[in-house]
């Protein structure tokens, strides 16, 4: 549109395009055009202008037509203002210049003149009309209280006074900045950066809130930043200062002066109420909003009667102003769509919640606000917008990652699983009105877990189980069958939680109302959830019935392939497992499997639960390849539907960890354990049961590995995370600590060792019952220690012990059996009880070899042991060639220096010293020595004993004394270490007697025939042959 | 009823027979009362967000005329120079406001609270202001009718009674106004005033 064509008309021209106009514009559009056409014949220079003023009419609507008074009373306000001149001086304060002006009166920028020092100041001036006796009555009470008032990110009040006419002024700290609005607009601040500006707005509003200090007029414009970049608020109680509220209710013209600023002001202020803190937060809302939106929530027109516009609905907002969405976003470095998305949710939830009309419902403090904000900026739920439920669960789920606990993992997703779609697509039994009221409840539960509701920094979930719990009597009374499938569904929440017992309590009050209820399903869960619970409990037998009954009913209901008749078999597979029948157990599975196969389809995440379960079961029959072919399965499916970093998918990869743990493949799995270790401190924090699982898993291989240290600090972090929360003889604590106990013994710490053995075992019997496999396991672990100790007697029984449960609760084939007659094997050995040594470590071998094939550590360890027994049983072809393979296959499998490959070294160098090949056992046992030194320290016992052997055969192998000196040696360390009673000590007394007696060395080696007749005192004839194997 | 009551009533029937300088009296009187005015309901009201021009320049006549006994034609002239009087007063309110702006003296303790809206409509008043100035050349019963409709604050019919002509002439008055002034101020500033 050209500018000046109106410019350049004449009054005669505009009388003849005014005329033409009245015509046109009574026109349709359609004859109004074939007017113009035949004005641009009769009078062409019109044309332009006609149809740009019909333009005009066409956009003017609206134009002009609000009232003056609407758009221009600010200016108007100002007018009121006007004219008041500045005072030459004010107190000691001589005025420099005006700074600004609004509602209250002039702000000056001032100096004091009188003193040594020059202070600038602003000087506010009261306008006329105020009372300024009861204003400076009022500042002289309260100067102390702002005085008190130091805060980095307040302007100070200094002083207070009348000007000659009358009015009050105060000097305040001169703040040398921009409003903070402006000040984020020119920087083009990104909504985070000016989220974190607030935040130091709400800690000075915090602060004055802490010395009873009201703001009262908190606005833009009172919030400066300065030349620093620092926040700084002007006029902290000034407001009150002002106000005659209090003073009397005859003194209504005063009151009615009261300052603020209607935009900011809170709605029970603009009635007339006092001002409160609550107050305050309401204008720091309005203050946020149009901070992050730059707009306020409400239009001028200030009502009440609507909800305010929030945020997000601002950001792409025309509004009345003439900033354009777009201008907005640009000041906030983004487009105006990504604007709103920014902004919507969290940002408007707080800011609804700081404008609540009814002042109980914002934030109760500037302190709650500023911590909503830092959380919303830390990505945390906000306590905003406490209707929003299904909020809570998605922002509770997402940041737990559906777990708090592996245990939990299923705790949340059961609940979260209320949310979705899937869940109640299982639960077609329950109509749709009572699944809506179990998911009303359950969401509940979720605003009880948002942390800033609750006393602590975070609620457990079990806490959050627990209100649960109390509140189904209450809050769902009258609904029996809601309550049995709450209580059924918190059971099993508590029961993944831990606390078996609180959980079997609550299925079985749902068990109790099922007869209330009508709902077969419902009491079929609740009776699969008893016998689950029950089973978990240690005792199967009582559990068998209700999981039958459970799957009976949930058959005949449902039909013999329903996922709920799945879900059933994967309980009686627990039963199975808890019985030791493992192959019940596995063909229950299978079944599992098959119907949710086809139920569900092969790519379903349930179908991954069986598939991880048969993994399981095939995992610990020794099925190693199959148990790799199910988790491979399940972990593809749990990529493909939950993706990398979902619980389950990491369970599924630590899976296949424990897979190569267990198959000795411990390089392989320190690095799949440390990949999981890794996803989950990146999902979790690294102080969240799951990392700290992840954690004493990556902890074993290291062990097994020879790094002991690190080994030792991770279970060390990992049990002072058990200390904490679950308590020390918590099966999961129990195993840490036996870890632990396990690195003792690997380090030679025997004492340790055995003291922790001891202790774990005892508690594990307390709390599991001595056929608890895991008992089993702590035994078998008690007794490999005290055969090093040499408490031979006491470890075979604890070994037989370990080796009974096992055959009995993992089939007479299982990995664990193997391992017990492997123990067993080398304690009768060790008690020269040599054919039923070789015939318990035949069976571990050949089981070995079926489970782990002949490339195993397993398989290798076993053939060493075997090997020693027939060495020591005079059948040294056997011994030799049985040791060399065993040797081979270590140094194949495991890294350079491993003490296997020291064990396995120095068992075959002492059957060559045997066999007198002396070279070959030297070379052997000096390289049996050095891994030694480098997997247990220089001068450990193991490498002592080591040494005896190496001594001997340097001795027999032409070099006496060297060989004598080191034998001796040696001796002085297993003697200091173990004691001279150990059998390691004895027999290598003897040994050095005979090989001296055999090459017939002359002249006693110092302290030789001491420890022969020593010797020959102490020893009983038959414990002579004793061998040990690390 | 003040003693200017009848010197406001005289002044304004001078002005009715012809004495344009009267009108150099009156307007001064009208624009301080006005003013007053505008502060009284300031204070009255001090929640309601805006002023009610229309109260005010009623108020004004009854302050400066009074209400009974008086000539009717009295108010349509009264109601000409009051409205005047608003656009003087806003439009000089205006100027400051933008010169200030443009001075960047505002960055300390500026205390109003329409902070950016204020400036850009003062802008706006100022750029409506030519305008109208420029109307007063070509039309000056069409910019008479934007005074008493926009900065009087006066309804069509009360407009119509002022200018003694119909309200249907005063509604076209408006329209070919409003789009003038569109038209003129378009160019430099947003819609929107």
């Amino acid at each position: 549109m050209s500018r000046d064509g109106p410019a350049d008309l004449s009054a005669e021209d505009w009388r003849r395009v005014s005329e033409l106009l009245d015509e046109l514009m009574d026109l349709h559009p359609d004859q109004q055009e074939q007017r113009l056409v035949e004005v641009g014949r009769e009078a062409p220079e019109f044309v332009l202008e006609l149809r740009q003023l019909l333009a005009s009419d066409q956009q003017a609507g609206g134009f002009l037509d609000a009232p003056a008074a609407e758009v221009l009373e600010t200016l108007i306000r100002k007018v009121v203002d006007d004219g008041e001149r500045p005072p030459e001086s004010a107190g000691p304060y001589r005025i420099v210049r005006e700074l600004g002006r609004g509602g209250m009166g002039v702000v000056y920028l001032a100096e004091r003149s009188d003193g040594e020092f020059e202070q600038r100041v602003a000087l506010k001036l009261v306008k006329r009309g105020l009372d300024t006796d009861a204003i400076l009555a009022r500042f002289r009470r309260e100067r102390q209280i702002l005085a008190r008032l130091q805060h980095r990110a307040i302007a100070r009040l200094f002083d207070g006074g009348a000007v000659d006419d009358g009015r009050p002024y105060f000097a305040m700290e001169f703040v040398d900045g921009e409003p903070l609005a402006e000040a984020c607009d020119r920087a083009r601040m990104t909504v985070d950066g000016r989220l974190r500006l607030f935040l130091d707005v709400c800690a000075a509003v915090q602060y004055a809130h802490g010395q009873l200090v009201v703001h009262r007029d908190l606005k833009p414009s009172n919030i400066l930043l300065d030349r620093a970049g620092d926040v700084k608020l002007l006029d902290f109680g000034i407001a009150r200062l002002l106000d005659e509220e209090g003073e009397g209710p005859t003194q209504m013209t005063a009151a009615s002066l009261r300052p603020l600023t209607p935009a900011y002001a809170a709605p029970e202020q603009l009635r007339g109420g006092a001002a409160t803190l609550a107050t305050d937060i309401y204008s720091l809302g309005v203050v946020l909003c149009e901070l992050v939106s730059g707009l306020r929530p409400r239009g001028a027109d200030a009502s009440f009667d609507r909800a305010p516009t929030l945020p997000s609905a601002l950001a792409t907002s025309g509004g009345v102003d003439a900033s354009s969405p777009a201008s907005r976003a640009r000041a906030r470095g983004i487009d105006p769509a990504s604007l709103r998305r920014r902004l919507s949710g969290d940002l408007d939830a707080i800011v609804a919640k700081a404008l609540q009309e009814d002042p109980d419902r914002r934030y109760p403090s500037a302190e709650a606000l500023s911590r909503d904000v830092s959380r919303h900026l830390s990505g945390l739920p906000v306590e905003a917008a406490p209707g929003s439920a299904l909020y809570r669960a998605r922002k509770f789920v997402s940041r737990h990652r559906f777990g708090v606990a592996s245990v939990c993992a299923f705790t949340l997703a059961l609940l979260a699983g209320l949310v979705g779609t899937s869940w109640q697509a299982r639960q077609k039994a329950i109509e749709a009105r009572k699944a809506e009221v179990v998911k009303e409840f359950a969401l509940g539960l979720f605003a009880a877990a948002d942390p800033s509701l609750a006393q602590g920094d975070e609620v457990t979930a079990l806490e959050l189980v627990a209100k649960g719990a109390e509140r189904i009597e209450t809050d769902l009374a009258g609904q029996p069958e809601v309550q049995a499938e709450m209580e059924q569904l918190l059971g099993n929440v508590f029961w993944n939680l831990g606390r078996s017992e609180q959980g079997l309590e609550l299925v079985e009050r749902a068990l109790g109302r099922t007869s209330e209820a009508t709902s077969s399903a419902g009491r079929a869960n609740a009776l699969r959830s008893k016998g689950g619970i029950l089973v978990d409990l240690g005792r199967p037998e009582d559990a068998e019935p209700f999981l039958r009954e459970a799957l009976a009913m949930h058959e005949r209901t449902l039909g013999p392939l329903h996922p709920e008749v799945a879900e059933d078999l994967d309980r009686l597979v627990l039963l199975s497992m808890a019985r030791g029948n493992l192959d019940e157990a596995r063909e229950l599975a299978e079944r599992s499997l098959s119907i949710r196969q086809q139920s569900l389809g092969g790519d379903h995440i349930e179908t991954a639960d069986s598939l991880n379960n048969l993994g399981v079961l095939q995992r610990q029959a020794g099925d190693y390849s199959a148990a790799e072919e199910s988790y491979r399965q399940a972990l593809a499916i749990r990529q493909a539907q939950l993706g990398d970093r979902h619980p389950d998918t990491l369970d599924s990869l630590g899976n296949f960890g424990s897979l190569l743990h267990f198959r000795g493949r411990y390089e392989e799995a320190r690095q799949l354990f440390a990949e999981v270790v890794v996803a989950h401190d990146a999902v979790f924090g690294s102080d969240h049961p799951s990392s700290v699982r992840a954690r004493n898993n990556l902890a074993a291989p290291l062990a097994q590995l020879g790094r002991l240290e690190e080994a030792e600090a991770l279970y060390r972090e990992v049990l002072a995370y058990w200390a904490e929360t679950t308590g020390l003889d918590h099966p999961n604590a129990l195993g840490t600590q036996s870890s632990l106990g396990l690195i003792d013994r690997m380090r030679g710490r025997l004492e340790a060792a055995e003291a922790s053995d001891r202790s774990v075992l005892a508690r594990a019997i307390e709390a599991l019952g001595e056929d608890h496999p895991l008992s089993a396991r702590f035994a078998g672990r008690l007794a490999d220690t005290l055969r090093e100790a040499g408490h031979l007697d006491e470890a075979r029984v604890h070994a037989q012990r370990s080796l009974e449960v096992h055959e009995r609760k993992f089939g007479p084939e299982a990995p664990q059996v193997a391992s017990d007659l492997q123990l067993a094997g080398v304690i009768s050995a060790e008690l020269g009880e040599l054919d039923l040594a070789r015939s318990q470590l035949r069976r571990a071998l050949d089981l070995r070899i079926a489970i782990h094939g002949t490339r195993s550590v397993f398989t290798s360890e076993t053939q060493v042991s075997l090997g020693d027994a027939a060495r020591r049983a005079r059948d040294l072809d056997t011994a030799l060639d049985l040791l060399q393979e065993g040797l081979d296959t270590s140094r194949a499998l495991l890294p350079e220096g491993h003490a296997a490959i020291a064990r396995s070294a120095w068992l075959l160098g002492r059957a060559l010293l045997e066999a007198d090949r002396l070279a070959e056992a030297e070379a052997l046992l000096m390289e049996a020595d050095t891994v030694t030194a480098a997997a247990f320290g220089a001068d450990s016992w193991r490498g002592a004993a080591v040494r005896v052997d190496l001594g001997i055969c340097r001795l027999r192998n032409g070099q006496p004394e060297q060989g004598r000196r080191m034998v001796e040696a040696a001796l002085e360390e297993l003697e200091d270490q173990l004691g001279a009673a150990h059998r390691l000590s004895t027999e290598s007394t003897r040994r050095l007697f005979e090989t001296s007696k055999v090459t017939g060395i002359q002249g006693r080696p110092k302290g030789g025939p001491t420890r022969v007749a020593r010797l020959s005192r102490q020893q009983r004839p038959g414990r002579l042959d004793v061998q040990s194997a690390i | 009823m003040s003693e200017s009551t009848g010197e406001v009533t005289r002044l304004l029937e001078d002005w009715r027979a012809g004495d344009e300088d009267a009108v150099n009296v009156l307007f001064p009187l009208v624009y301080r009362e006005l003013r007053r005015l505008a502060r009284g309901q300031r204070f009255r009201h001090p929640r309601q967000e805006s002023l009610a021009t229309t109260a005010l320049v009623h108020e004004a006549y009854l302050k400066l005329v009074g209400a009974e006994g008086r000539p009717y034609e009295n108010r349509g002239h009264f109601m000409a120079i009051a409205a005047k009087a608003m656009r003087q007063i806003l439009v000089d309110q205006a100027r400051k406001r933008s010169s200030q702006k443009r001075g960047g003296r505002l960055h300390h303790a500026e205390l109003d609270e329409e902070r950016v809206p204020v400036s850009q409509r003062a802008e706006e008043l100022i750029s409506l202001d030519e305008a109208l100035t420029k109307l007063e050349t070509l039309d000056p019963r069409m910019s008479r009718v934007v005074e008493l409709r926009f900065f009087g604050g006066l309804s069509v019919e009360e407009a119509a009674e002022s200018l003694e002509v119909s309200p249907a002439t005063i509604k076209r008055e408006w329209r070919k106004a409003r789009a003038f002034l569109h038209r003129y101020v378009s160019g430099e500033a947003a819609p929107g005033v």
